[in-house]
């Protein structure tokens, strides 16, 4: 599971507020080098929870090799169309939002704890019966 | 990319069938040609390939959307409830990797744009089946709509059609606006793709209305367009139901025939035959909204002012839809 998947979950179990953004819990990450697109990263951008992505890349930073850095608090100009963005800036989030997996570990609800297992990549965010 | 190469590409996947299909979620495969015809179809219509996501709404192995990510779609998600349907799909993703259809290494950097990657989900879209009014009368058994239910025979009467599967219920909510935020089980934010694709189960007496279900979380997840597979004999009110009540565009795009397996042992037949509608839902693009994913609820008024009724004939006529029939 990439961060851009992590990026559009939720936790929906019963009694959840917002379920937004999922704490994740590490056990096996994985990174790859892929090659950068930036007009693709442009237009993914606005899409893009911003902050949610810095949480997950603070959780999920520790266990990289070699680790990922802090992305920057504010995006310049972020809010709107394209957001202009130098090349070590792209770099970055390209490699934030798709270059790093989560392979084994948990998603955990902010509201009420519930751990969503991820296995072999896969996030199993199936309820219970008494969850829904 | 042509038919053909498109059919060869899903015909490498290694797992194209379940070994052991489950009954209850109505998994049959989807034959290479009908999953490529689709695809081409969404191509045609810009709805797919470079530049839009995808996501397909009950994958099973992933035969659709695989198809979506063959023809370079940037980002294709599968998501599906059954875990063991999810590991067949993981394998036929892995030899698409193996053969470089998804994935760009940065050994071919500035090569031809591709699928950047597949990602899996599993979830469950939320059935409540909808409450029935005691006196309705008639039209409400559910079976009927199911796809090894006696009304799949094709031949529609007009109560067998218009009111079977999910139309027996006045319930309220069918006539939601699916773009609202609601809790449809999908853990997933609106609006994150581009496209969603679904083969949905057209359910049986135990879970009617679920392919309306199916329906409404999609067009939920999308930005632009969503192709669903209806029964021909529901025709009519999914239609409706799409332009009138949610004000969407709805047109059909092509019509087939699906060889389903029957879903319980006291059935004569093995299988039946049941004629299929594509249907492609979508609306215009919200001007000037920066679609935050955080998807709070969507502004939905400028998209419904327009053409409310597109025409009867578009869906009384039957000039138009492409022909799949014989090739399930």
């Amino acid at each position: 599971m990439r961060l851009l998947t992590h990026n559009f979950l939720r936790s929906n179990v019963k009694g959840t507020e917002n379920g937004y953004p999922l704490i994740i819990e590490v056990t096996t990450v994985r990174c790859e080098e892929s090659p950068v697109d930036k007009e693709f990263l442009l237009g993914l951008i606005p899409k893009v929870d911003y902050s949610a992505l810095r949480s997950a890349v603070r959780h999920m930073g520790p266990h990289c090799d070699p680790p990922l850095p802090d992305l920057p608090e504010v995006l310049p100009s972020a809010v709107g169309d394209v957001p202009s963005l130098d090349d070590a800036t792209i770099s970055i989030l390209h490699r934030v939002l798709f270059d790093v997996y989560l392979v084994e570990g948990y998603l955990v609800c902010p509201d009420t704890g519930r751990k969503f297992p991820v296995k072999d990549g896969i996030p199993n965010m199936i309820l219970h019966e008494d969850e829904i | 990319m042509k038919l053909k190469h498109l059919e060869s590409c899903l015909s490498s996947l290694p797992n194209r069938v379940f070994p052991s299909p489950k009954i209850e979620l109505e998994q049959y495969p989807t034959s290479v040609h009908l999953s490529s015809s689709v695809v081409l179809s969404a191509l045609e219509r810009g709805d797919a390939g470079p530049g839009t996501s995808i996501l397909d709404l009950g994958c099973g192995t992933g035969m659709l959307g695989l198809g979506f990510a063959s023809v370079q779609s940037d980002m294709v998600y599968l998501v599906d409830c059954d875990s063991e349907a999810l590991e067949l799909a993981r394998e036929n993703v892995d030899m698409l990797v193996e053969e470089d259809v998804i994935g760009r290494s940065t050994a071919n950097e500035g090569g031809a744009p591709g699928c950047l990657g597949v990602e899996l989900i599993m979830a469950k879209v939320k059935h409540v089946p909808p409450k029935k009014r005691n006196n309705e009368g008639g039209g409400g058994r559910g079976h009927r709509g199911g796809r090894g239910g006696r009304g799949a025979s094709g031949k529609k009467g007009k109560h067998g059609g218009i009111f079977s599967a999910s139309s027996t219920s006045q319930d309220d909510s069918l006539y939601v606006d699916p773009r609202e935020n609601v809790d449809d089980g999908i853990p997933l934010n609106s609006k994150i793709v581009d496209t969603v694709i679904t083969n949905p189960p057209f359910g049986t007496k135990n879970n009617e209305g679920i392919d309306v279900q199916f329906l409404k979380t999609a067009i939920r997840l999308a930005r632009r367009a969503v192709y669903s597979f209806h029964k021909t004999s529901t025709r009519p009110f999914i239609i409706k139901l799409i332009r009138e009540r949610w004000g969407l565009n709805a047109e059909v795009v092509a019509k087939m025939r699906f060889e389903i397996p029957n879903m319980y042992t006291f059935h004569r037949h093995k299988s039946v035959d049941v004629e299929v509608d594509l249907i492609r839902i979508f609306w215009a693009k919200e001007e000037g909204s920066c679609e935050k994913i955080d998807g709070v609820a969507a502004e939905k008024d400028n998209c419904n002012a327009q053409e409310h009724i597109r025409d009867e004939r578009e869906y009384e006529g039957e000039e138009s839809p492409l022909d799949l029939s014989g090739h399930t």
